[in-house]
C-alpha cells in the first residue's frame, strides 16, 4: 500500500490546512485586537539599600522581603497614596522582591501600575514604608548609643575641668615648704597621670561612638537611586498576545474541521 | 493499571499523552505550588506550556499511523554488533580513566557531597581530550545503545538480554538517580510494541521507584525521608527549574532573546559566544558547586523560549511534534520504542541537546538506512520484524 501524502485523501492532514490557516489569521487578529483592549501596565523597579546600625543590619533581608509582602504595609502604602481598588490590587499581585545573592544588603523591588507615574510613586512609598518601619527598629538603638555618646562627652569634660584644677593646684606647690613640695608634687603627678589615663579612655570611647554612629556605618534604609520606570507597557505584550492567538486560532480551526469530517463522514 | 500504563507507554499515543502531559504538569500543576517568581515569569509560565502542548499536537497531525513493516535484518544486526562493540569500549575507557567511581564510593560510605563531587568528575568534570566522553556518553546513552538493543531485543538476536544486563549495570555505576531509565524507558516501550504479556509494566515501574529511592539512600539523599525526597524531585523540581530559569533570565539578561547562544552547536554556528545556561540557573538556585559544572535542566520550552521567544517555542513544538508523529507511529518497532525515552528527555531537558548531542538526528538517519535496506533486498537478507504486529 502506497503511504498517503499530504494531497491523498487517506491522509489525516486532508481538509486540516485550509482551517488551520483560516483559524490561525482569526487568532492572530484576535490576540492583536486584544492587545488594544487591555489595560495596559508598567513596570517600576528599583534597589533598596537596608540600612544599619555600626554596621550591623537593622532587619535581616528575610525578615525585610516577609515586611515587603506583607498585607499591613501594601494597604499603607495604597491607602498613603489613595489609589483605587484595581490599581491596588494589580500593586499587590505585582510587587516582587528579593534579595541577590552576595548582595544581602540590597532588595530588589519591582511592581506594577497601569501608569508609569503611579509606578514611580508607587515604588518611592514602598521604599518610604520600609523605610520608616527600619527607622522605628533603629531609633532605640540609635538612641542608646547617642545617649552613650553624650554621657562620655560630658564625663570627657567633667575630667578635663578637674585637670585644668589639678594643674592650677600644682602651680600652688611652691609656696610650701620644701619638705612638704616633693611629697605633693609626687601626689599631683599620679592623679594628673590617672587623669590623662582616664581621658584617654574617654577619647577612645567616643571615637569608637563617634565612629559607629557615623554615616558610612549607620544609616537609614533608602533607596539606592530613584526607580526606572519603563518607557513601554510591560503587559500586554504583543508577542505573548500574538502567540497565544495564533495557537487557539490554529487548534479551533483544526479541532473544527476534524470533528466537521467525523461527524459527516 | 496494566492497561492505562500499556497506553501511556504506547508509542503510537504519544501525540496525545505528551501533550496532555505538558499541559497538565507544567500548565496546571504549578499553580498548587505557589512558586514565589517575578509576574513576568508567571505571566509566561502561565501561556508556555499551552502553547508548546498545542504545537505538539499540531506537527504530530501529517504523520498516519503505518503498521509495523519488517526492517533489513542483515543491517540492523551490523549496527547492534558496532554499537556494543564500540560502547563496551567507551564504557571501559571511561572507567579505566575516571578519578573514582561513584557507585564504589557511595558502598565506601561517603558523604553526599563526595558522591555528589565524584559523580560530576566522572564525566562532566572532565579536561584535556577526556572532555569529549559526557558527549559520547550521551551520543551512545540517549540514543544509540537503546535503540541498538531494542533492534537485538525484537529481532531476537542472540545475547540481547546479556546486552541489557550490562547496559543496566553500566547505568547505575553514574550514581545518577533516574539514569537507568534510558534503558527502561525503551525497555518498557518494547514490551508494548512486541505485545508480550510478561513482564507487567506496573512491575516495571515498582521496580524503577524502589530502584530510584535505593539510589537516593545509597547516595545520601534521602536524609529527610526517601518519599520526600522523590515526590519533591518529581513533582516540585521540575516546574521550580522552569520558573527559576525564566526568573534568571529575566533578571541577568533582562528578557533580550538569546540567538542560540545557550546551545553548543548553535552558538558555534552562528559565532556566538556560548552562554552555559543551565549552568547559570543552577548557581542562581542553589550557588556555586565545587566543579563548576552541576547544571539544571528546564523543560524544553524554556530553552527554546530564551532563546527565540514564543516563535521559538511554537517552532521547536512543531518539529517535536513532527519527531513524535514520525517516530511514534513508524513502520520501524525499534524505532517507535525510543519515543518514551525521547519524550522523558524533552519533557524535563532541552531539545537542541537531544537532536544534536543526544544523536536523534543520528539516530533517524542510522533507521532510516536500516529501513531503506529492506526496500531493497538483496539475496540472503532475512526479514526479522515478520512476526512483530504490535500496532
Amino acid at each position: 500500500m502506497r503511504p498517503a501524502t499530504l494531497f491523498s485523501d487517506t491522509h489525516p492532514m486532508t481538509g486540516l490546512l485550509r482551517p488551520a490557516l483560516i483559524g490561525g489569521v482569526l487568532g492572530l487578529a484576535l490576540g492583536a485586537a486584544a492587545l488594544f483592549v487591555v489595560p495596559q501596565q508598567f513596570e517600576a523597579s528599583g534597589a533598596i539599600k537596608l540600612g544599619q546600625v555600626e554596621d550591623k543590619p537593622i532587619e535581616p533581608s528575610a525578615a525585610s522581603l516577609q515586611r515587603l509582602r506583607s498585607r499591613a504595609l501594601q494597604e499603607r502604602v495604597t491607602e498613603k497614596l489613595g489609589i483605587g481598588a484595581g490599581e491596588a490590587r494589580l500593586f499587590r499581585e505585582t510587587l516582587w522582591a528579593t534579595a541577590p545573592r552576595g548582595a544581602e544588603s540590597l532588595l530588589e523591588v519591582r511592581l506594577r501600575a497601569y501608569d508609569r507615574d503611579t509606578a514611580r510613586a508607587l515604588f518611592n512609598e514602598v521604599a518610604a514604608a520600609l523605610s520608616l518601619a527600619h527607622s522605628e527598629i533603629a531609633a532605640k538603638e540609635v538612641s542608646r548609643r547617642a545617649a552613650a555618646l553624650d554621657q562620655a562627652r560630658r564625663e570627657l569634660r567633667a575630667v578635663d575641668a578637674a585637670r585644668a584644677e589639678l594643674e592650677r593646684s600644682v602651680g600652688n606647690i611652691g609656696r610650701l615648704k620644701p619638705s612638704e613640695q616633693f611629697a605633693e608634687t609626687i601626689a599631683y603627678t599620679r592623679v594628673l597621670a590617672d587623669r590623662d589615663q582616664q581621658r584617654v579612655e574617654l577619647q577612645k570611647r567616643i571615637d569608637r561612638l563617634e565612629e559607629g554612629l557615623a554615616s558610612s556605618r549607620t544609616f537609614p534604609t533608602a533607596p539606592v537611586e530613584a526607580p526606572s520606570v519603563t518607557e513601554r507597557a510591560v503587559f500586554p505584550k504583543p508577542s505573548a498576545f500574538l502567540a497565544a492567538g495564533l495557537t487557539i486560532g490554529v487548534a479551533v480551526g483544526v479541532a473544527v474541521a476534524g470533528l466537521r469530517r467525523r461527524l459527516f463522514r | 493499571m496494566e492497561r492505562a500504563l500499556r497506553m501511556i507507554v504506547d508509542p503510537a499515543n504519544g501525540a496525545i499523552v505528551f501533550p496532555l502531559a505538558l499541559a497538565l504538569y507544567y500548565g496546571v500543576w504549578p499553580w498548587f505550588l505557589g512558586l514565589s517568581s517575578m509576574v513576568e515569569t508567571r505571566e509566561t509560565f502561565a501561556l508556555l506550556p499551552w502553547i508548546a502542548a498545542a504545537w505538539v499536537a499540531i506537527g504530530a497531525l501529517p504523520f498516519p499511523r503505518r503498521p509495523t513493516a519488517p526492517v533489513d535484518a542483515s543491517r540492523a544486526r551490523s549496527f547492534v554488533y558496532v554499537v556494543l562493540v564500540a560502547f563496551t569500549m567507551f564504557a571501559i575507557l571511561t572507567l579505566a580513566t575516571a578519578p573514582s567511581i561513584p557507585l564504589i564510593e557511595a558502598l565506601r560510605g561517603a558523604g553526599v557531597e563526595a558522591i555528589a563531587l565524584s559523580r560530576e568528575e566522572f564525566l562532566k568534570a572532565r579536561t584535556g581530550w577526556e572532555a569529549a566522553l559526557p558527549y559520547v556518553n550521551a551520543l551512545f546513552t540517549s540514543s544509540l545503545l537503546p535503540y541498538a538493543l531494542a533492534l537485538a531485543l525484537l529481532g531476537r538476536q542472540r545475547g540481547a538480554l546479556w546486552a541489557v544486563a550490562a547496559f543496566f549495570v553500566y547505568s547505575l555505576v553514574f550514581m545518577e538517580k533516574a539514569f537507568f531509565l534510558r534503558l527502561l524507558l525503551p525497555m518498557m516501550a518494547v514490551i508494548v510494541v512486541a505485545g508480550v504479556r510478561w513482564p507487567k509494566l506496573s512491575w516495571l515501574v515498582a521496580a524503577a521507584v524502589a530502584l530510584l529511592a535505593s539510589n537516593v539512600v545509597v547516595s545520601g539523599f534521602g536524609a529527610n525521608g526517601i518519599d520526600d525526597f522523590l515526590l519533591y524531585r518529581a513533582f516540585e523540581v521540575p516546574p521550580l527549574t522552569v520558573a527559576d530559569s525564566i526568573d534568571h533570565w529575566q533578571q541577568r539578561y533582562a528578557g533580550m532573546p538569546l540567538r542560540g547562544a545557550t546551545s553548543g552547536w548553535i552558538s558555534t554556528l552562528l559565532g556566538l559566544e556560548r552562554i552555559p545556561f543551565e549552568r547559570e540557573v543552577f548557581v542562581y538556585q542553589f550557588g556555586d558547586f565545587e566543579t563548576g559544572t552541576a547544571s539544571s535542566n528546564a523543560a524544553y520550552f524554556v530553552e527554546a523560549y530564551v532563546n527565540f521567544g514564543y516563535v521559538g517555542v511554537i517552532i521547536n513544538s512543531l518539529l517535536l511534534g513532527a519527531v513524535v508523529g514520525y517516530v511514534g507511529r513508524s513502520e520501524d518497532a525499534a524505532l517507535r520504542c525510543m519515543l518514551p525515552l525521547i519524550l522523558y528527555t524533552v519533557f524535563l531537558g532541552g531539545m537542541f541537546a537531544l537532536l544534536l548531542s543526544n544523536g536523534l538526528v543520528l539516530l533517524l538517519l542510522v533507521a532510516r538506512w536500516i529501513a531503506a535496506g529492506h526496500a531493497a533486498p538483496t539475496p540472503g537478507r532475512a526479514a526479522s520484524l515478520a512476526d512483530v504486529r504490535g500496532s
